[in-house]
């Protein structure tokens, strides 16, 4: 399945496990997300995407905290973590909402396995990606529909920093779109 | 081991049904259903009301999971997804962020399970058929991993005027399909994506590329001044990509090209690099 599988974190988990505990600088003290250059000959941009080079302390490459907003609802975004050495898909990521995730089975059952949003992504020791929710997320539900508090939480729990150990600001630019709808599907034309 | 019986079914029933899920969103109810989907998700219905009618859709999930993990080009994509929504009887229409939502209208509530059925079947057959199976073969996997990035990062570099064309054909060299073709009215660009799971391969992908830029620059377009370069791209996070072994074969594919040469880990240099031969 694609983006799931992690060889290399898989090999050395450990080098992995001390790279999401460390504490991890950024090299900016900002995350500017602003709106995408449109693709595919679209004329307006659909999403806001932003990203902030990270001080890896890795053995080789390079690393980024990367974030996507959707300009049509703001409390619908993602923000991950890419680190070059352990592979080309993100090896930390956070979705405020979406599909769940589902696990594999660890001895719980079905049902255990499902993991809603708003959660956490994390590479196990198998190198496979498992979905995880904290306290931290499900006491704030509310303040997650804000990007700025919601990357921050990821940060947190990633133990990403701003250069002088500070919290690093996240600046959401939408241009003048910016929206948090409850119903992103009521304009949709649907002909019977 | 405890016996089994028909009652089990009451219990797999219950774990199954623990997956469905249900969240409110103004006239539209989002619910989770037990059918995973290819990014190990679960595949989520939507239902809308509108004008007295039930619509039964996808949210936009379908379209955005095939352009994340697809390596396929888009007019193929829309090709198949087009195939799949007509056998399933399956409508298509735009969603906010312009993205694709694939629907069934409803006259009656009764029918909205049978409706659900038939998206869900439609979401797992496409998404499967589309990236799924192309991630089989682990060689492949990483080539067409690469292939993917390497397409997404030009057209997001592309300056404006100039379109690409991946996996095309140009009339003066036949029989060749390049990694891609940059166009603009007077003259064209062409990019080779060089890559290989081992050294073997990887030389392989060399010695074709030379092969076709050699053709290229002999064809009567270049001859008229329209190619504006031959672009090798070097998959420099290949396994088969190893510059010590390859010290030869690398001048001769800078020669073929005409000097131009951009390791992946150094795309940056693209926009100088298409710059550069754009004022010509």
């Amino acid at each position: 399945m694609p983006a799931e599988f992690f060889p290399k974190i898989k090999q050395d988990f450990s080098t992995y496990e001390k790279f999401r505990k460390r504490k991890k600088p950024a090299k900016g003290h900002t995350l500017a997300i602003d709106p995408e250059k449109p693709r595919n000959g679209k004329k307006t941009a659909s999403r806001c995407v932003g990203e902030l080079q990270i001080e890896a302390s890795l053995p080789s490459g390079d690393c980024k905290i990367h974030a996507r907003v959707s300009i049509a609802d703001n409390k619908n975004y993602t923000a991950r973590i890419f680190a070059d050495y352990f592979g080309e898909a993100p090896c930390l990521r956070f979705c405020s909402t979406g599909r769940p995730h589902i696990n594999r089975e660890r001895g719980k059952g079905l049902p255990d396995r499902v993991v809603p949003t708003p959660h956490f992504h994390k590479v196990d020791k198998r190198g496979i990606m498992e979905a995880y929710q904290k306290d931290t997320l499900l006491k704030n539900v509310k303040q997650i529909e804000d990007v700025a508090s919601g990357i921050n939480l990821f940060c947190q729990e990633s133990n990403v920093v701003s250069p002088d150990d500070a919290s690093v600001v996240v600046k959401l630019n939408t241009g003048e779109l910016g929206l948090s709808i409850d119903d992103p599907f009521q304009n949709v034309r649907f002909l019977p | 081991m405890t016996k089994i019986n028909c009652h089990i079914t009451e219990a797999i029933q219950k774990d199954f049904s623990s997956l469905w899920k249900c969240k409110h969103r103004g006239n539209t109810v989002e619910i989770s259903t037990p059918y995973l989907l290819p990014d190990s998700t679960l595949f989520t219905l939507f239902i809308t009301e509108q004008k007295k009618k039930i619509i039964i859709h996808d949210g936009g999930s379908i379209s955005q999971i095939v352009s994340e993990y697809c390596p396929f080009p888009d007019d193929e994509i829309k090709f198949s997804l087009d195939g799949f929504a007509a056998q399933h009887e399956i409508k298509q229409t735009i969603g906010a962020e312009k993205e694709k939502i694939f629907y069934r209208v409803c006259e009656k509530k009764k029918l909205i399970s049978s409706a659900a059925f038939d998206l869900a079947s439609f979401a797992m057959t496409a998404t499967n058929a589309l990236v799924a199976a192309s991630y089989e073969e682990p060689d492949v996997k990483q080539d067409d991993r690469f292939q993917r990035s390497a397409d997404s990062f030009i057209k997001a570099a592309l300056p404006v005027g100039l379109k690409y064309k991946p996996r095309h054909e140009i009339k003066e060299v036949p029989g060749v399909k390049f990694s891609g073709v940059i166009e603009r009215s007077n003259k064209i660009w062409i990019v080779s994506y060089i890559t290989g799971s081992d050294l073997h391969r990887f030389k392989g992908s060399i010695a074709v590329t030379i092969m076709n830029f050699g053709h290229v620059w002999d064809c009567s377009l270049a001859k008229n001044n329209g190619v504006g370069a031959t672009i090798p791209i070097v998959n420099t996070e290949a396994s088969g990509y190893q510059p010590r072994k390859l010290g030869w074969q690398t001048d001769m594919l800078k020669a073929s090209a005409h000097g131009a040469y951009l390791p992946w880990s150094g795309r940056n240099d693209f926009a100088g690099l298409l710059n550069k031969s754009t004022s010509l």
